[in-house]
């Protein structure tokens, strides 16, 4: 059920304060110019695996570099493990993926205490789940129990989990992408608004073209080793250091009062029931920094407020069920809004 | 995979680069300034030389001295020229300036908001030298409408010539057409006050009785030779013609194109003398 790979080893609970791999304790001091040339890179070295889907990368990117969770909706077998795990192969980053199902329980993702005979007796002893992971992909989230998606929820809000009366810290940086199937909604729970709220992005993974489609089977029928070798070009650390730089990415009064009155007015229409919270707002300007960031730009342009609208808002807000009945999805409404 | 310190190492502080972008955005508020200016000149001085022109042609007489005309047209330029550059320079100028510069529009708009908010970090500094980079590529020449502009100048050439025009020939507008009681070929005041008006001289037409009064007439005079006008003449003066007043000869002259019915009548009276005057002789 549960695949985990690189989770740290080093036993005890202040380990899991920060991310101790030797890159991450290096004192770091990543300038713009670096950033966005190793930020090429990890497109370049994501591409060797990845055919097409340059959208779905690069809003994923935008995630890690916004320090924020994603929520990947598309049907089966569009490669949505395959582009998480080369992300975390690429950016040097643990990765544990957790298939969710109906029987699944919160300790089997946070990790639960168990009894280990040693000299001195025996002791509790806590077994880290797959949970601690620089990356967790939680698979089809939307068949986990509401008790289970609650516990996935709250480590990747509070970045911590609490097992036995103790908290352990995630390790740093840490990113729960989840997904969820679009269709075969039979015996899932759907996420609770305020609870598909906390994801950063809802990313929709849709299928390549014809040319993509040729290019995937040409790559990947002609060898038996599926695992297409890719390089480590950023450290946790150095995306640490991205982080830090994400926020400091300047933005034009009026383009920031823009992305406001964006998110604002889905709670003025009519043809949208419940509008997008002011986490939405926080949200759109710090992706649009993110993707400036990624498009080598310094400053934050109307462009990058347009294209995440769509990704920021389209799990935020509930179209109005006239509207709903006469076709319309959250994309369009939000377009609309543009 | 070396941690990055590369560019930043050569680049100069944020907060100079920060000062450079506050002094560059200056700059481009007086670009705009000047492209006002360009504007609002060629306007005025076009406005002056066509009002000039009108009050010149139209021959409005305003009171006043003679440079009357030319002081109402400067002036009136002259408020043209100032409510032009006012009202060019309310559009904020670095926004126009962005707006012809849309390479650089949003970064400098960002610089700017940046600056003034006093933001030094590392990627504030890596935008300031990016719009600075920026506006050494852009330029200011499109704040001037260069295509309105060379039409204006053109409209002001033509108006200087109709000007000079104007002053040369004496247009005017408000005057009748040519008149000989009015003026000559060479548009002249006529200062002849003699002989002109026919009624004046005659009085009004009446028809006379046939006189009945006979008078004898002594009329002396020596013949001369035929062709000997000079002698004839000094004869004639000499001679039995007297008279108790002197007469000044005057040409009589009269109005051909309003008074024909005049002219036709004092021909009819000259030769009725004369013919009187043969009879008698």
């Amino acid at each position: 059920m549960n695949d985990r790979s690189d989770t740290p080893t080093d036993g005890g609970d202040a380990q899991y304060e920060r991310d101790t791999s030797p890159g991450a304790r290096a004192g770091v001091d990543l300038d713009v110019d670096t950033l966005q040339e190793r930020l090429g890179e990890v497109r370049e070295q994501v591409g060797k695996r990845l055919v097409g889907q340059r959208e779905v990368l690069d809003d994923l990117i935008v995630c890690l570099l916004c320090d924020g969770n994603a929520l990947l909706e598309s049907n089966p077998g569009l490669a949505k493990t395959l582009t998480v795990r080369t992300l975390s192969n690429v950016i040097d980053l643990s990765f544990s993926r957790v298939q969710n199902t109906p029987d699944l329980m919160p300790s089997d993702i946070t990790g639960t205490e168990i009894i280990r005979e040693g000299e001195g007796g025996r002791d509790f002893v806590f077994e880290k789940g797959p949970i601690f992971a620089n990356i967790v992909l939680a698979d089809e989230i939307n068949r986990a129990t509401p008790k289970t998606q609650a516990a996935l929820l709250e480590a990747m809000e509070e970045k911590q989990v609490t097992a036995a009366g103790q908290t352990y810290r995630l390790p740093e940086p840490f990113f729960l992408l989840a997904t969820q199937n679009p269709i075969d909604q039979e015996g899932t729970y759907a996420l609770p608004e305020a609870q598909s709220d906390r994801f950063l992005l809802k990313i929709l993974v849709d299928y390549p073209t014809e040319e993509e489609e040729i290019e995937v089977v040409d790559r990947y029928t002609s060898r038996l080793d599926r695992s297409i070798p890719v390089e480590t070009v950023l450290t946790g650390a150095e995306l640490r250091e991205a982080q830090e730089l994400v926020r400091e990415v300047p933005i034009a009064e009026d383009i920031r009062t823009r992305a406001v009155r964006l998110v604002r007015e889905t709670r003025n229409v009519d043809h949208i029931e419940y509008g997008a919270s002011p986490r939405a707002s926080m949200a759109l300007v710090v992706t649009a920094k993110a993707r400036a960031l990624l498009e080598g730009r310094a400053y934050v342009s109307e462009a990058d407020i347009e294209a995440m609208a769509k990704p920021v808002l389209r799990h935020r807000i509930i179209v109005d069920f006239r509207a709903e009945r006469e076709g319309m999805t959250p994309d369009d409404a939000v377009e609309e809004l543009l | 995979m070396a941690t990055g310190r590369s560019a930043s190492d050569e680049r100069p502080p944020v907060g100079e680069a920060r000062e450079r972008v506050e002094r560059a955005v200056r700059r481009v508020r007086r670009e705009g300034y000047k492209a006002a200016a360009i504007h609002a000149v060629v306007d005025a001085t076009a406005v002056v030389l066509g009002l000039n022109l009108v009050l010149t042609v139209v021959g409005l007489d305003l009171p006043g001295p003679a440079y009357t005309r030319q002081a109402v047209a400067v002036a009136v330029g002259l408020l043209v020229g100032l409510v032009e550059f006012a009202l060019r320079v309310r559009v904020p100028l670095v926004e126009r300036f962005e707006a012809v510069n849309p390479e650089v529009r949003e970064a400098l708009r960002t610089a700017r908001d940046a600056a003034r908010a006093g933001t030094e970090n590392r990627v504030a500094g890596r935008l300031y030298e990016d719009v600075l980079a920026g506006l050494r590529r852009a330029s200011s020449a499109d704040l001037v409408d260069t295509r309105r502009v060379a039409t204006t100048v053109l409209l002001v050439v033509f108006l200087s010539v109709m000007t000079v025009q104007a002053s040369v020939v004496g247009i005017d507008l408000t005057a009748t057409p040519e008149d000989p009681d009015t003026g000559n070929e060479d548009g002249n005041e006529r200062d002849y006050g003699g002989l002109e008006d026919g009624d004046e001289i005659l009085g009004e037409e009446t028809d006379v009785d046939e006189g009945d009064e006979d008078l004898d007439a002594v009329i002396g005079g020596s013949g001369g030779g035929e062709g000997d006008a000079e002698t004839e003449d000094r004869t004639y003066d000499s001679g039995g013609f007297s008279s108790s007043g002197s007469y000044d000869a005057q040409q009589s002259g009269f109005a051909p194109a309003e008074e024909v019915e005049n002219a036709d009548i004092i021909r009819e009276y000259n030769v009725r003398i004369r013919e009187t005057d043969d009879t008698d002789t």
